[in-house]
């Protein structure tokens, strides 16, 4: 942690009202975002960022501050979401959902966003937060707790199930040498 | 180079993060292997898409944030919209409690060994009612569902919602509810994972509860990202079946009981039950959800703050 951060998540810590709200000012569009590409539906999205800084400060003083504070908070924001998956069973359709002209202002790249959705659980969440919000495997390890090569392998597997989306856009193609292909 | 190795490697290579000679030996590679060019251009399709998803205008939370982290206990709006987090702990509760000991890697052999067996007879068994009783927006609520393995009958505070091999009642004054609910998917270790490594089991031995003699095994949540909770779950030690659930969250140092659950099993249910209300007709519901959980209770929850008996 840097020293400003590390002031900014002592004040917090300590209940301060003007830390939370200067943790709300810099963190709640990065908790949005990664709500929305976990989620796929900007409703939910609202709700798992409103419900992540709720947890969060309600749990402050649980938090042992060992980690960087995004990285704690996309923790709770994983959670929050599994939570409200697991209950929301009037589940919206996610082609529904992106299909809304007002939620594509948000969704900003439909089609991958999509593929995203139809990506199991754990390769959506490894996906997003190493590619989309850059933390390392170890980071999104700590997020997500799994171990780092699990997650390194799910971040894999993700891309490889979206390289494939792609392709199967485009005319089939075979490896030139069948020998070398693991195709 | 093979295939294998460089399918490894186009994410740097979209993203140019692969060293100049890793670089050079991918691209004789793709020279000669149509395949991996075609890999190559969809990881770089993917890399500019992954650039589109980096941008989102964030709406303003604040007011529903502050309004709750300062409104006192019992006034807050419903965490989330359209939800019933209620609901959810009641889920959290079964699930922790029944499905949590198949990833936990410490734990008393006693206690796993316990709850193990439960597991197994859940599985096992073909009926159930169950009766939940939860805590949303302060006020309490019921929730009771009848379940075989194709059919659910469900009720929210006496609404009624009826479902039956993938399709709902399209009861306009309930909410279109989408699964079936099989007493076999209590046990879903896919639940289990937001949790993992931060339960323990603890066998507490035998109990009374309401009159009858059961096992009561403790589930405790220590993790800094969540509050403090507990579930406690007893187990009849003759058919290895729950029969209550409560769930515990630790709030201003007392342990409060947000949750309450009760199972009855391998019942009768007949047919009748799960006949549409009149007037009703039925849809179809598409991406029917797996490994849904229920829970139950029989009476209301007493109290703000209780302990089990």
């Amino acid at each position: 942690l840097t020293s400003s951060e590390k002031n900014l998540v002592e004040r917090f810590r300590g209940g301060e009202q003007e830390a939370f709200d200067e943790l709300y000012r810099l963190m709640h569009g990065q908790v949005y975002r990664f709500a929305l590409r976990l989620t796929g539906h900007t409703e939910d999205a609202e709700d798992v960022a409103v419900q992540t800084f709720i947890e969060a400060y309600r749990s402050r003083q649980g938090w042992r501050g060992t980690s960087r504070i995004e990285t704690w908070l996309y923790r709770i924001a994983v959670h929050t979401a599994a939570r409200a998956r697991r209950t929301r069973r009037h589940h919206p359709m996610p082609e529904q959902e992106l299909a809304d002209p007002g939620a594509s202002e948000h969704v900003g790249s439909i089609e991958l966003q999509q593929m995203l959705m139809d990506l199991p659980e754990d390769l959506r969440a490894a996906f997003l937060l190493v590619k989309i919000e850059g933390l390392t495997h170890k980071e999104a390890s700590e997020v997500l707790g799994r171990r780092q090569g699990t997650v390194q392998s799910h971040v894999f597997q993700a891309s490889r199930l979206l390289r494939a989306q792609f392709l199967l856009e485009a005319p089939t193609v075979k490896c030139d040498d069948p020998k070398r292909s693991n195709l | 180079m093979k295939c294998q190795t460089a399918e490894r490697l186009f994410d740097d290579y979209a993203t140019g993060n692969l060293p100049e000679t890793t670089r050079t030996q991918l691209q004789e590679h793709m020279r000669s292997c149509a395949s991996c060019r075609a890999q190559a251009d969809a990881a770089q399709r993917l890399e500019l898409q992954c650039a589109g998803l980096k941008k989102a205008d964030a709406p303003d939370l604040r007011d529903r944030i502050f309004h709750q982290v300062s409104s006192p206990p019992g006034t807050q709006e419903k965490p989330m919209n359209k939800t019933k987090i209620g609901i959810s702990l009641a889920l959290a509760t079964a699930v922790c409690a029944i499905a949590l000991t198949s990833v936990l890697s410490i734990k008393p052999a006693s206690a796993m060994t316990i709850v193990k067996r439960s597991i197994k007879a859940v599985q096992q068994v073909r009926t159930a009612k169950v009766i939940t009783w939860y805590r949303e927006g302060g006020e309490v609520h019921t929730r009771t569902v009848w379940s075989d393995d194709k059919r659910t009958r469900e009720e929210v505070d006496g609404k009624v919602c009826v479902f039956k091999d993938g399709k709902t009642s399209n009861d306009p004054e309930h909410e279109a509810y989408i699964s079936v609910i099989k007493p076999s998917e209590w046990t879903i270790e896919s639940m289990l994972a937001a949790y993992r490594n931060a339960m323990v089991p603890t066998d507490l031995g035998m109990h009374e509860l309401n009159g009858r003699q059961l096992r009561l095994i403790r589930f405790s949540l220590d993790h800094e990202a969540l509050p403090p909770s507990r579930w406690d779950y007893y187990v009849d030690d003759t058919s290895n079946l729950p029969v209550q659930l409560e769930h515990y969250q630790r709030q201003n140092g007392d342990w409060v009981k947000v949750t309450q659950a009760t199972y009855e099993f391998d019942i009768a249910l007949t047919d009748s039950l799960f006949e549409l209300p009149a007037g009703r007709s039925w849809h179809t519901v598409p991406n029917l959800p797996t490994g849904e959980v229920i829970g139950g209770v029989q009476e209301p929850l007493d109290g703000e703050s209780s302990k089990p008996k």
